[in-house]
């Protein structure tokens, strides 16, 4: 069975004031497997962040169905959906969003503290994690005195400390420079390694090129995929540029 | 069209920012309502009908006005500072679209002249339709009785509009030069940059415990109603150091402390709230303390003046125990017995002839003299020390007469009363010692039976000659005999034409000292009846000033905080946490001031009672009831606005 299953998923946004009806997804159908690494590319209203926010559970369903494990995450109720979240999912967001009253340690903690996990444990937790993403350094500092690349290792971590099922990361890529993306893909590739599922949903060619599957969208459909297979990032890369280009041109 | 451009963007921009601008329209109404009132109760020309004592009043009435100056003034600043701060971002947006400065500075002077009619029109209509009211609560609490002539100053109208005027003109001005100075970049970008963790300032924190004990220590332990006056002052500037240290840097202190208890930190319940608290402290800090002070302020002003008023009977008691009280005196130091007698008699058949009817009326012959009582032994003359007490002596016969008695009395025993302490055996007066044959309990016997601020005794000898040998002696001047007349009333408002009845009959080499209940009470209601007044209506505008400061801190935290929220839902906080945590951070903000404010009052307590017992205040526990109920009332207000404030900043934060 497959970790993540998405079935006809379709979502349409009505104005307030309006009758005027917005097709965000039409017909979204596939399936991640437990361990995968999963990039969904498209261009700007494509659907992909709709369907990352579906698949966060921050956002409803017009019809369709999320499987996590066999379990439909469209129908859980709304008082149990922030337990699921937490226990879950991971997510990583293109701004970071750290919180600037805690220190790195306590973002990190903080989806621990909200399970209610005793002191003692989420310490363990961190001592095994830190050294991984290279931020052993910076637990005691704020997030304002660290660079752009530390902060989203940082929340990474925030993301990973609960091994949730699956990790989100929206555009993780979008704010940094080129070399602390560089540095951020590489700790994808290596939590990877060692199991995690990751999906990716990503504008950049190059953050795409490292996850083993890409997922193409348009208009509310998944248009293509293309899997890594045993293509080097730099094969890869073409390949996803060939078909980002066939995409814009409008083939089918 | 384009003449009205202008207003009608700022009516538009009012109507968007309605979240800001109803509460601000509402205050300065209020404000303006509350200024015209206070100062037409002060000039309203009622008074100048009123009896010639009656001028405290108004007096009071006008040192209310300055508060209220004073107050309108730093508080109107204040709310918009606030405002212009939360739109510098609209106004660099108008900027970068192509308005001129010159142009936002039109937009914002009609802003301004539309709030500023605003509240003045509607707020004197609603000064003019409630000082009628207040008008007639004033007049029935400070007991006055004047024939009804209420009119609509004139120059309350100007005044209010001038001041208020100067006050909406600078705050424009202030404004203006914000805009002038920002370039649109930095009105733009929000301070979104962190800030830095506050420090623990160990020795704020020290000195504010230090202070604020200090303050705390010397309200319990003043003794004297004199000293605590001085001592008074020290005391509150004390506090008001601690208040402020201990706000801005203990609290910080405790944060960081709980902070570092890994065990209580790193609860779901604790871990944002502490954390927050930290921040939310190191901003709200001073106008946190500054709400605490003026809660303290309206809670002691309050259970005072309420309970000064409601005792203003007990304590014309306490000052002479009977209604009318004349004392004659000769003025050329001749024996007047028997004109004084004559007196007493006229007097009274032109009582029986207007009707004046009467329950207890006592003449006596005394002298009056001071000296030191010490542990039993009073000796005559010498001052200036808490050992100072009065004596009233009279001879045997003189007793027998004015109280219609039959005693004996052997050369060295005497009758006594005093109200301080219970001599019941002996009593040494100037090195001779009296046996005590019975202690006297009748009235007006005592000149001041119930004071706790004089000390008074009353000695009755065997006789004249021994009075005069024992209580005085050549190394002071003679001694003056008074004849005093106490007359209890069936009506106490009869006292007024008794007393003048008795001054018709008096010559000219005779001096008349007169208290009566009577007038003592009006004059007291006037005074306490119009602090109590004051008390209430200044209670009112801080109050008013206290709920809307938090209001717009709440506000601004939301805007800060928003941000924040959505951080922690997304990252697996649900919505209950959410709102769990708004509300016990909300809550402690709000019932911080008032818990402080409580607990000083419960330190002041005593030093209050201490101080108006020079201005006597009788009944305790009515002081403590009033107290109490003052911080009730105050609860039950500031939980309603909570509540709302509460809503209105989880509106803010929620995550759609």
């Amino acid at each position: 069975m497959a970790l993540l299953e998405v079935k006809n998923l379709k979502k349409v946004y009505s104005t307030r004031f309006s009758n005027q009806q917005v097709q965000a997804l039409s017909n979204v159908s596939f399936t991640v497997e437990e361990g995968e690494y999963v990039a969904i590319m498209g261009e700007s209203g494509s659907g992909k962040t709709t369907l990352l926010n579906i698949l966060a559970s921050l956002d409803k369903t017009t019809s369709g169905q999320v499987l996590l494990n066999g379990r439909d995450i469209t129908g859980i109720k709304e008082k149990e959906i922030a337990e699921f979240r937490r226990k879950n999912l991971g997510f990583v967001f293109q701004d970071f969003n750290l919180l600037d009253t805690f220190s790195i340690k306590d973002n990190i903690f903080l989806p621990l503290v909200l399970s209610k996990e005793v002191y003692p444990i989420m310490n363990q937790k961190l001592k095994v994690l830190a050294p991984k993403l290279g931020i052993e350094d910076l637990l005691e500092k704020y997030p304002y005195e660290i660079s752009g690349g530390q902060k989203q290792r940082v929340a990474v971590a925030r993301a990973l400390i609960t091994h949730p099922q699956v990790v989100l990361a929206d555009e993780p890529t979008g704010a940094l420079d080129s070399k602390s993306t560089d540095q951020l893909l590489e700790v994808f590739d290596k939590i990877n390694d060692e199991g995690q599922t990751i999906l990716m949903v990503t504008h950049s060619t190059k953050a795409a090129s490292y996850a083993k599957r890409v997922l193409f969208i348009r208009d509310g459909e998944v248009f293509h995929q293309i899997y890594k297979g045993n293509q080097t990032n730099q094969q890869m890369y073409q390949s996803i540029s060939e078909t980002l280009t066939l995409l814009a041109a409008g083939g089918k | 069209m384009k003449l009205f451009f202008y207003p009608r963007l700022a009516l538009r921009n009012i109507r968007k920012n309605a979240k800001i601008y109803i509460p601000y329209l509402l205050t300065s109404t209020f404000t303006v309502a509350m200024f015209y009132i206070i100062h037409s109760l002060s000039i309203n020309g009622a008074y100048d009908d009123m009896t010639v004592g009656a001028r405290t009043l108004p007096i009071i009435m006008e040192l209310g006005t300055y508060v209220v100056i004073i107050f309108a003034i730093i508080f109107l600043f204040y709310i918009n500072s606030f405002i212009i701060k939360r739109r510098k971002k609209e106004v660099a947006l108008y900027n970068i679209l192509g308005m001129e400065k010159k142009h936002i500075m039109y937009m914002m002077f009609y802003e301004t002249l539309i709030t500023s009619m605003f509240s003045l029109i509607v707020g004197i209509l609603f000064g003019v339709v409630f000082s009628k009211l207040l008008f007639l609560i004033l007049i029935h609490m400070a007991h006055i009785s004047t024939p009804f002539d209420f009119v609509i100053p004139m120059e309350s109208i100007i005044r209010t509009f001038l001041l208020f005027i100067a006050i909406y003109f600078i705050s424009y001005l202030f404004n203006v030069l914000q805009i002038q100075l920002a370039n649109p970049i930095e009105l733009l970008r929000s301070s979104q940059s962190g800030e830095k963790e506050p420090r623990t300032k160990w020795v704020m924190t020290l000195l504010g415990l230090v202070t604020l004990g200090g303050g705390y220590y010397i309200a319990q332990t003043i003794e004297k109603p004199v000293e605590a006056m001085l001592l008074f002052f020290v005391a509150v500037v004390l506090v008001i150091i601690g208040t402020y240290c201990l706000f801005t840097a203990g609290s910080i202190t405790l944060l960081k402390i709980l902070k570092r208890n890994k065990r209580f930190y790193y609860k779901t319940r604790h871990f944002t709230s502490v954390s927050q608290m930290i921040y939310r402290m190191k901003q709200n800090a001073v106008g946190l303390a500054s709400i605490c002070i003026l809660c303290t302020c309206i809670l002691v002003m309050l259970s005072s003046t309420v309970s000064l008023y409601i005792t203003v009977q007990d304590s014309t008691n306490m000052i002479v125990n009977e209604q009318l009280r004349i004392t004659l005196m000769s003025s050329e130091g001749k024996n007047i017995t028997e004109e004084v007698n004559q007196i007493y008699n006229k007097s009274l058949k032109q009582f029986e002839m207007n009707d004046i009817q009467i329950k207890t009326i006592v003449k006596k012959e005394c002298y009056f003299a001071s000296g030191s009582y010490f542990e039993k032994n009073f000796t005559i003359g010498g001052y200036n020390d808490d050992k100072y007490t009065g004596i009233t002596a009279m001879s045997l016969d003189e007793f027998n007469q004015a109280f219609h008695q039959k005693q004996e009395l052997k050369d060295d025993e005497i009758l006594i009363a005093c109200n301080f302490e219970n001599i019941k055996d002996h009593l040494t007066i100037n090195g001779k010692t009296f046996k005590v044959k019975s202690v006297v309990d009748e009235p007006y016997f005592l000149t001041q039976k119930y004071s706790n601020i004089e000390k008074d005794m009353t000695v009755v000898f065997s006789s004249d000659k021994t009075l005069n040998k024992s209580l005085f002696n050549e190394e002071y001047s003679a001694p003056t005999m008074s004849h005093s007349i106490s007359i209890d009333f069936e009506d106490i408002e009869d006292s007024e034409k008794a007393l003048e009845i008795v001054r018709s009959h008096i010559p000219s080499n005779m001096s008349m000292y007169n208290q009566s209940q009577f007038e003592m009470q009006n004059e007291y209601f006037e005074v306490f009846g119009s602090l109590f007044f004051l008390g209430i209506f200044l209670g009112i505008v801080f109050l008013m000033a206290a709920i809307l400061i938090m209001y717009y801190k709440q506000l601004s935290e939301g805007y800060e905080d928003q941000k924040r929220y959505e951080i922690m839902q997304n990252v697996g906080m649900s919505q209950k946490e959410v709102k769990q945590s708004i509300r016990s951070q909300v809550l402690i903000f709000f019932f911080l001031p008032l818990i402080v404010a409580a607990i000083h009052m419960a330190f002041a307590f005593k030093m209050i009672v201490k101080m108006f017992s020079f201005l006597v205040l009788s009944d305790i526990s009515l002081f403590v009831w009033c107290t109490i109920i003052s911080i009730a009332i105050l609860a039950i207000i500031y939980s309603i606005v909570y509540s709302l404030t509460a809503k209105v900043y989880y509106k803010i934060v929620k995550v759609e």
